[in-house]
């Protein structure tokens, strides 16, 4: 077995994921690059007598060191033991893709080309000579499919060739000036003119559909439509499959209870499992359908190419907010989750922007606070749930809104870093790229279910079970009672002056998610029981659809869960502005609460 | 003749790119991707916050002021303009 390293680069949107994907399936190990967030994924498979490693680089148009993705590119090249360089190209866009393309091979590496998407240029009656290709640039180039995974095996059998040949061993990436550039780009457009056939610039599929949603009138407008049709999905389509959920849990429940007092064991063990454990992580698996459409839909708008579309209709209105309109996805995302959205603010270059982009990442309403809005929506509003769940969204990026003006009307030396955004063709999504997308974002609300939530309803049965006096049966009198009551004072004004909301609301911090099973665990509540019962018990203490919506706005804007403060902190590593960015979203989400409460009671 | 700054280009024209006055990172960021002094160009869309441009086959979103820093100047053969087959659609 002789062992083989290989390294895939390439521009982005030029399918590097997909063909990587196509290679490694399952067999995936996914660390980050020293010292950043950036994920680096690396796979190892067999073929033939090769044992051959391959790892993704990130996506980038040069190596000139601009940003941190071509200094994590540059330093791997230089430093790694590398065998052979794939390059992946976008043969649609063969021109720009050849400029890193040329920069690879000046290093004296060895390097393949993968010529992709050659059905789309086929399909277009494009022809290119890939003799000749080889022949100018002096390398092999091999066409392939990576989403028709057509190809493949060719490609790998030439990478084999390769790596037997050239080696070099002293391998370094120059960095071209202006001049330099220009050099390469006019050989660059005498290869194409030579070996490319049928080269018309002719309007494609991809201007039509873009006179549309880029349309000066409609495109906003259809932006916001699309979004609020992914909302409206994630939660009509989602509560409609979540009451089969609910069904299957309130069976599992049933029967574990069954079961436990068939055994014969204590009281407060089968309180522990049953209204502990079962109500608690439970209660959340339950949502597993709102989660699952809203990244459905998410990874649909991202593998289309429309997100960098909206990063060019946003730019006029994130100008206002100070930031570029690439600033615009990661708070697309952050409606999903903040975590990767926080991540996603590498895109932008300056760590100002960044630090402001993660300010208003919280204020888009993450899917894990989608549990809080159906149950009380649900419950307090009937028929206007749904309406009264989206107002949430509103209310979160009109508060975002607020906050971004003002805080770049404080900052007097706002520099903003200036959109570049490069709109790849519309493409239908890969089903093997969303299948791994939404997997991934599912796996991780599961693992959260089973970890976070798991040990967090555990710690609150605890808290809520035990007193000074030890075991009690009543709440009133245990730990968590005595310490909600505390807060009482404080959120009476924002219409929550209630000791287990006030428990509720901390325990949010582990995740939002956590709020629901705690009211669920906290007023004892019965999950099987269809919520009503909750609705009753709270409408007893005098808790009127008014505090329920106070409830969903300080949960909307309350400082984020621990896995994204933690994110942020790794991010901007710096502790001063992690916990600045906690003190203001609580002041933030109780005055805001307030206000709502003291209008409309 | 005709040397305009990219934001007053018209949409579905071609246009040949005369010169480039930005901070050095801006440059270099629209260099790499092929814009360059000399650099052919259609304009597919604009707004007020910024233009489309299709460059070496590849379409790309410019923040408006990038774009007033982009000269450009028409295309001319023997004193005609030269057709863009976006024109008439």
């Amino acid at each position: 077995m002789e062992n083989l390293n290989l390294a895939f680069i390439g521009n982005p949107n030029c399918g590097k994921t997909t063909l990587f994907n196509a290679y490694t399936g399952a067999n995936l190990k996914v660390a980050n690059w020293p010292g950043v967030t950036i994920e680096k994924k690396e796979s190892e498979f067999n073929y033939n007598n090769f044992s051959i490693k391959i790892t993704d680089l990130p996506g980038i148009y040069s190596l000139n060191s601009y940003s941190i993705e071509e200094q994590i590119s540059r330093k791997y090249i230089e430093e790694e033991n590398i065998d052979v360089i794939v390059d992946i190209i976008d043969a649609s866009s063969l021109e720009r893709n050849l400029y890193l393309a040329l920069q690879l091979i000046e290093t004296g590496q060895a390097v393949v080309l993968a010529l992709n998407m050659m059905d789309v240029v086929k399909k277009r009656g494009m022809k290119i000579n890939i003799k000749k290709l080889e022949d100018k640039l002096g390398i092999k180039v091999v066409p392939i499919s990576a989403k028709n995974r057509s190809g493949l095996d060719e490609l790998i059998e030439t990478v084999i060739e390769c790596s037997s040949k050239n080696k070099a061993d002293n391998v370094k990436v120059k960095i071209d000036n202006e001049e330099e550039i220009t050099k390469k780009y006019d050989f660059i457009s005498k290869i194409v003119s030579e070996c490319v056939e049928n080269k018309k610039e002719r309007e494609e599929l991809t201007d039509k559909i873009d006179k549309v949603l880029t349309h000066n009138v409609f495109g906003l407008p259809i932006f916001i439509v699309i979004m609020s049709i992914v909302f409206l999905l994630t939660f009509t389509l989602g509560d409609f499959i979540k009451g089969y959920f609910e069904l299957a849990l309130e069976f599992v429940s049933n029967k574990v209870l069954y079961i436990l007092q068939g055994i014969g064991l204590g009281p407060a063990v089968i309180s522990l499992i049953v209204d502990g454990i079962i109500t608690g992580v439970g209660g959340i698996l339950t949502f597993l359908p709102n989660i699952f459409i809203l990244f459905l839909c998410l990874a649909f708008l991202e593998d289309s190419g429309y997100m960098s579309r909206v990063a060019y209709l946003m730019n006029g209105i994130m100008e206002k907010l100070g930031l570029s309109g690439k600033a615009c996805i990661p708070m697309i995302l952050g409606f999903g989750c903040s975590v990767p959205a926080v991540m996603s603010t590498r895109t932008l270059k300056s760590d100002k922007d960044r630090r402001r982009t993660m300010m208003l990442i919280p204020c888009m309403s993450c899917s894990a606070k989608i549990p809080i809005y159906v149950l009380f929506a649900g419950l307090f509003f009937q028929k206007y749930a749904t309406l009264v769940a989206l107002s949430m969204y509103l209310i979160g990026i009109l508060v975002g809104i607020i906050v971004g003006v003002i805080t770049q009307k404080l900052d007097k030396d706002v520099k903003r870093e200036k959109l570049i955004v490069e709109l790849p063709e519309y493409k239908m999504p890969d089903f093997k790229t969303i299948r791994k997308y939404v997997w991934d974002k599912v796996k991780d609300y599961l693992e959260k279910a089973g970890t976070i939530i798991f040990l967090a309803s555990i710690l609150l049965w605890g808290v809520l079970n035990i007193g000074p006096t030890g075991f009690v049966e009543n709440a009133e009198e245990s730990f968590g009672a005595i310490f909600g009551k505390i807060l009482v004072p404080i959120l009476k004004p924002a219409g929550l002056g209630y000791w287990q909301i006030a428990v509720a609301l901390i325990s949010g911090l582990a995740a939002k998610e956590v709020v629901v099973s705690s009211i669920n665990v906290l007023y004892g509540i019965d999950i099987t029981a269809n919520g009503t019962e909750l609705y009753t018990i709270l409408s007893s203490v005098g808790f009127k659809p008014i505090n329920a919506f106070c409830l969903m706005i300080f949960c909307l804007l309350y400082v984020p869960c621990i896995a994204t403060m933690a994110t942020i902190k790794n991010e901007t590593k710096s502790n001063a502005f992690t916990l600045r960015l906690i003190a203001f979203q609580i002041l933030l989400a109780w005055g805001i609460t307030t206000l709502v409460y003291q209008i409309f009671v | 003749m005709g040397f305009m700054n990219l934001s007053k280009g018209i949409t579905n024209e071609q246009y040949i790119i005369n010169n480039i006055t930005t901070d050095s990172i801006t440059k270099t960021r629209l260099q790499v991707l092929g814009i360059l002094k000399g650099t052919k160009i259609i304009i597919l869309n604009k707004r007020r916050s910024g233009v489309i441009i299709k460059v070496r086959g590849t379409r790309i979103g410019i923040d408006k002021k990038i774009s007033n820093s982009i000269n450009i100047r028409r295309e001319e053969k023997n004193g005609k303009l030269e057709p863009c087959i976006y024109r008439q659609s």
